[in-house]
């Protein structure tokens, strides 16, 4: 589990079967459409260059997508969150606290910048998704109370999983 | 030219970034356009067979609800054989009929993968070329429509739903003209009609029926039932919401419908077009 990129690909591989196999299988309400894989996005190593992050969250969109016949989609909003994970990483985290670290957890930067961290990213990601998805701004109401509820179920997700499995993580 | 080399090699990842959004942009359009097929999607056969798996691991909880289906499903049709029918007059008899001829072929499928909670749903069938489930075959279920197939692979299907913003379903109601239903988003159950002419008069409950006119499904299948309808003052079309017979959320065994008279149809109209 020390090597960092046994951990990217077993991290690739649940990631995407609990997204695809498991939480589209859950139909909640046609308003909260919670999408779990961006977590792969957010924990992408700090310390691996910029064009390798682009082209991993570009594979984890496009094989969620090819379930369920939006890969475009799903690319396209993870292409977008890992080109600004970086300047929003600046911003929410003090400098000095990722300096020496390899990948971000919750138990390294602390609870209420992390989820900060997580709800801005994730609100990015489902606001381009869904907003593409519909492809209009006539039921922009809807649409905007589907991307606020979903984005908060995700994070909660996110969150939650989090906690289960950073202790494993920081072995 | 170094410079150039420099400038790329400096901007890279804005470079990679712009490449790659280009190229998910253009899957997009790809992949929204109704008639040409995608070349990456759940009939894929990696995809499709991950699918199936899952599928297989969770069908026995259903298992109950199926067997019900079936069953009432046999029971109506026991009730069309010849058997269940008594003859009310002494002057007739039968009669080897040869006014009929079939038009339509049924080839079972189970779903493999179904949404309904997005704006463009798809369904994934079980079954596909070596069936003989071709693109543009309409799918039915045992009470209702369910979309039409616009994906074949060797083993698999991709089906448009009847819950897809581009998916349109040609239907009559109370003896009308064809009309076209669709899909709004956001209610699993319920579609919309926006052009039957103000003169047909309508109830709520009435049953609509497929038209049949484009050979997709079957004529006079039962597709659903009115739910409301309004009549806003000065337009001459009314707002009629349906309540879909098919259940989606629990849609399992379906039916590609293959018609056998579409290819006289097809090759008609496109001499037409050709001329």
């Amino acid at each position: 589990m020390n090597n960092i990129y046994v951990r990217l690909f077993i991290r690739f591989v649940f990631y995407l079967l609990f997204q695809v196999l498991v939480l589209d299988n859950i139909e909640l309400s046609g308003l909260m459409n919670p999408y779990f894989y961006p977590l792969f996005i957010l924990l992408l190593p700090l310390n691996f260059p910029q064009w390798a992050n682009l082209l991993l969250a570009f594979v984890m969109g496009y094989s969620v997508g090819s379930f369920s016949n939006n890969a475009g989609l799903h690319a396209f909003s993870s292409v977008f969150i890992a080109f600004i994970r970086p300047f929003i990483i600046s911003t929410i985290f003090p400098q000095n606290d990722t300096d020496d670290l390899e990948e971000l957890s919750i138990d390294k930067t602390g609870v209420l910048n992390f989820i900060l961290y997580a709800f801005v990213l994730i609100f990015i990601h489902h606001f381009i998704f869904f907003i593409l998805e519909v492809w209009s701004f006539t039921k922009f109401y809807f649409t905007f109370i589907k991307i606020f509820l979903s984005s908060i179920i995700s994070t909660l997700l996110i969150i939650l999983s989090e906690y289960l499995f950073w202790r494993k993580h920081s072995n | 030219m170094r410079n150039l080399f420099q400038f790329l090699f400096r901007h890279f990842q804005y470079i990679l970034f712009l490449l790659l959004e280009i190229m998910s942009g253009y899957l997009i359009v790809q992949e929204s356009s109704f008639h040409k097929s995608a070349y990456i999607n759940s009939s894929n056969q990696v995809v499709g067979s991950i699918l199936n798996k899952s599928h297989q691991a969770f069908t026995f909880i259903n298992l109950q609800k199926i067997n019900d289906s079936l069953a009432e499903e046999n029971s109506r049709l026991r009730a069309n054989e010849p058997y269940s029918f008594v003859t009310t007059k002494d002057s007739s008899k039968i009669v080897a009929d040869s006014n009929k001829k079939a038009a339509y072929q049924y080839i079972f499928a189970r779903v493999i993968n179904n949404e309904t909670n997005r704006i463009n749903n798809y369904i994934v069938l079980d079954k596909g070329y070596k069936n003989g489930i071709r693109k543009n075959m309409g799918v039915i279920c045992d009470h209702g429509v369910v979309g039409i197939v616009k994906d074949v692979s060797a083993d698999f299907c991709v089906v448009i739903s009847v819950l897809n913003s581009k998916s349109k379903v040609g239907v009559k109601v109370n003896g009308g003209n064809f009309v076209s239903m669709y899909w709004k988003g956001y209610d699993a159950t319920t579609t919309s009609i926006d052009d039957l002419p103000k003169h047909i008069k309508l109830k709520v409950n009435d049953t609509v029926f497929t038209s049949g006119e484009s050979w997709f499904y079957p004529p006079h299948l039962m597709v659903g039932r009115i739910k409301e309808f309004e009549l806003v003052n000065g337009k001459n079309f009314y707002d009629i919401k349906v309540k879909l017979s098919t259940d989606f959320y629990s849609l399992d065994y379906v039916y590609v419908v293959k018609s056998l008279l579409r290819a006289q149809t097809d090759t008609l109209l496109s001499k037409i077009h050709d001329e």
